[in-house]
């Protein structure tokens, strides 16, 4: 019973890499999606731009509250700017707007390619003569790679700019005070190593969305399915590849 | 004209230990109209399916023109596959593509210029008596419409072979018999193939040079149409009865 789990879970990872592989082959082919691209750059990055603006202007404002908190006894608020800035740069800014993205976009690329799978509209590609690796999942990939980091930016200076504004409001700590800290603590490897992460986390919300949706069957129920397992294995697969990258990265 | 342009060869497909086909042979030639009959859920999608390799037979080999399509790489099947139109069950048009789009995109897919593309689109769109509805979206047409939107994309390319799995199902008599008609005339004054899945031995007949029956994954009746009347298989017998039953009632209205 276990082994036959495990089999079948190596197979699908076995599988997986297949599929990326003929994916990332497609690129031969990429004028000939370029309107699949656009489609997708803009359902990636243009249409979630509301909601990571939302969720990390929350996070950058509770991070001012507690970050207070934490360091009151042991450290001056001058230090809240470069603690909140560290941990959005590094941590939250990259975390949190991928796992929004897994369970936006990932599920959209999920329900989408499972729908088509069940519909036999992959089959109908593949009667044409396209791949249907490279003409679906490589320009989702693509955009993955793309919007996530520069949603992350977006999430990292919204979440930050919302810190500074609370920290005034709330703890009466001056804006300059606020950056000079940022400032006086900053090292481009917390940007650039944050930047690094949602890369990949880009083409594991990417990657895992689309071979879910790939290998539905069994009509409407298949497709549920698979939106909720693309939802489910993107997030663990982040949240895992976060301590993994974090360790390379930062250990 | 005689060559045989599809042979299928012990051909067997089990799904989960249950035995959907089960050795079939068949040789279709050049310019005929074959009708795959059987029952709901015998395994003619997948029959029709394994033919372009859209699913992988367990054993048996496919040929098409003496090419051994269940032997070839992936890249060698896509390009051999540019030889067949596909007419699928649920019509599987492209949503998120207008109607115009999803006809020309297998002929983007072969490099042709925009004005022939517009021009094959327009051409085809005719044929199929649905003319100048390019700019709709698959969920703006009903389903006789998509049907034969789905077969101006499978004939688009002018292909050697069309398969069509049940392109009448589902639709009433007076679409159903439009399509038959449609499929006849691209056999007989354009020579493209057939090959035709169906449960309705009517439009069988009225398509087709042939029918063979499929039942318990084997081919059991291979008949000339001419000769449908002299085949003793109980199962295809009852299809023959119900076609008549139907007759009998219309007679009556
Ligand atoms: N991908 C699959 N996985 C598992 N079983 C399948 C699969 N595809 C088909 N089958 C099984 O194979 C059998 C034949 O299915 P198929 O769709 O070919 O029937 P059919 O003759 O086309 O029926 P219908 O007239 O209803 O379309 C069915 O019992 C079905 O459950
Ligand atoms: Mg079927």
């Amino acid at each position: 019973m276990v082994i036959k789990k495990l089999i079948e879970v190596i197979t699908h990872i076995g599988e997986f890499f297949i599929l990326m592989k003929d994916s990332v082959l497609g690129v031969t082919n990429l004028y000939k999606i370029r309107k699949e691209l656009l489609r997708q750059l803009e359902f990636f990055g243009v249409n979630s731009i509301p909601l990571v603006t939302f969720a990390s202007l929350f996070t950058g404002m509770v991070s001012s509250v507690q970050t207070a908190y934490q360091i009151r006894d042991y450290a001056p608020l001058d230090f809240l700017g470069a603690g909140v800035a560290k941990a959005v740069m590094v941590e939250l800014g990259p975390v949190l707007t991928a796992l929004i993205m897994a369970g936006r976009v990932g599920a959209g690329i999920a329900a989408e390619l499972g729908t088509m799978r069940v519909t036999e509209q992959i089959d109908a590609l593949e009667v044409i003569g396209i791949d249907p690796a490279g003409f679906l999942i490589l320009p989702r990939l693509i955009a993955g790679l793309i919007m996530v980091p520069l949603l992350t930016v977006l999430a990292d200076f919204v979440a930050i700019t919302g810190s500074a504004v609370i920290s005034k409001l709330i703890l009466d700590l001056d804006f300059s005070v606020f950056f000079q800290g940022i400032k006086l603590f900053f090292h481009s490897i917390e940007l650039f190593g944050g930047l690094l992460k949602s890369v990949v986390f880009g083409f594991i919300i990417a990657a895992v969305g689309s071979y879910s949706g790939y290998i539905a069957k069994e009509g409407a129920v298949g497709v549920g399915k698979a939106t909720t397992r693309a939802v489910v294995i993107s997030s663990l697969t982040v949240l895992m590849a976060d301590y993994f990258l974090g360790v390379i990265l930062y250990g | 004209m005689d060559e045989v342009i599809l042979k299928l060869l012990d051909l067997s497909k089990s799904f989960e230990g249950k035995k959907v086909l089960d050795a079939i042979s068949l040789e279709v030639k050049e310019g005929e109209a074959v009708a795959i009959l059987g029952k709901s859920g015998v395994g003619k999608t997948v029959l029709l399916k394994s033919m372009v390799g859209l699913l992988k037979a367990d054993s048996g080999h496919i040929f098409f023109k003496g090419v051994d399509i269940t032997r070839l790489k992936r890249k060698d099947l896509f390009a051999i596959r540019k030889h067949f139109g596909f007419v699928f069950q649920g019509s599987a048009l492209f949503d998120s593509m207008t109607v115009y789009e999803n006809i020309a995109l297998p002929l983007e897919q072969r490099g042709l210029g925009r004005d022939e593309i517009n021009i094959r689109v327009k051409t085809v769109l005719e044929l199929v008596g649905l003319p100048g509805i390019e700019n709709l979206l698959p969920h703006e047409l009903s389903g006789g419409m998509k049907k034969r939107v789905g077969i101006a994309r499978a004939f688009v390319t002018q292909p050697q072979i069309i398969l069509y799995d049940e392109p009448t199902a589902g639709l009433d008599p007076v679409t159903g018999i439009r399509i038959n008609h449609l499929i006849g005339e691209l056999n007989r004054k354009r020579n493209v193939t057939a090959i035709v899945v169906t449960h309705d031995i009517r439009s069988a007949t009225s398509i087709c040079d042939r029918i063979v029956l499929l039942s318990q994954g084997k081919l059991v009746v291979d008949v000339h149409v001419k000769n449908i009347e002299k085949v003793e298989h109980p199962e295809f017998v009852e299809f023959l009865k119900s076609a008549k039953i139907q007759e009998v009632r219309n007679d009556k209205k």
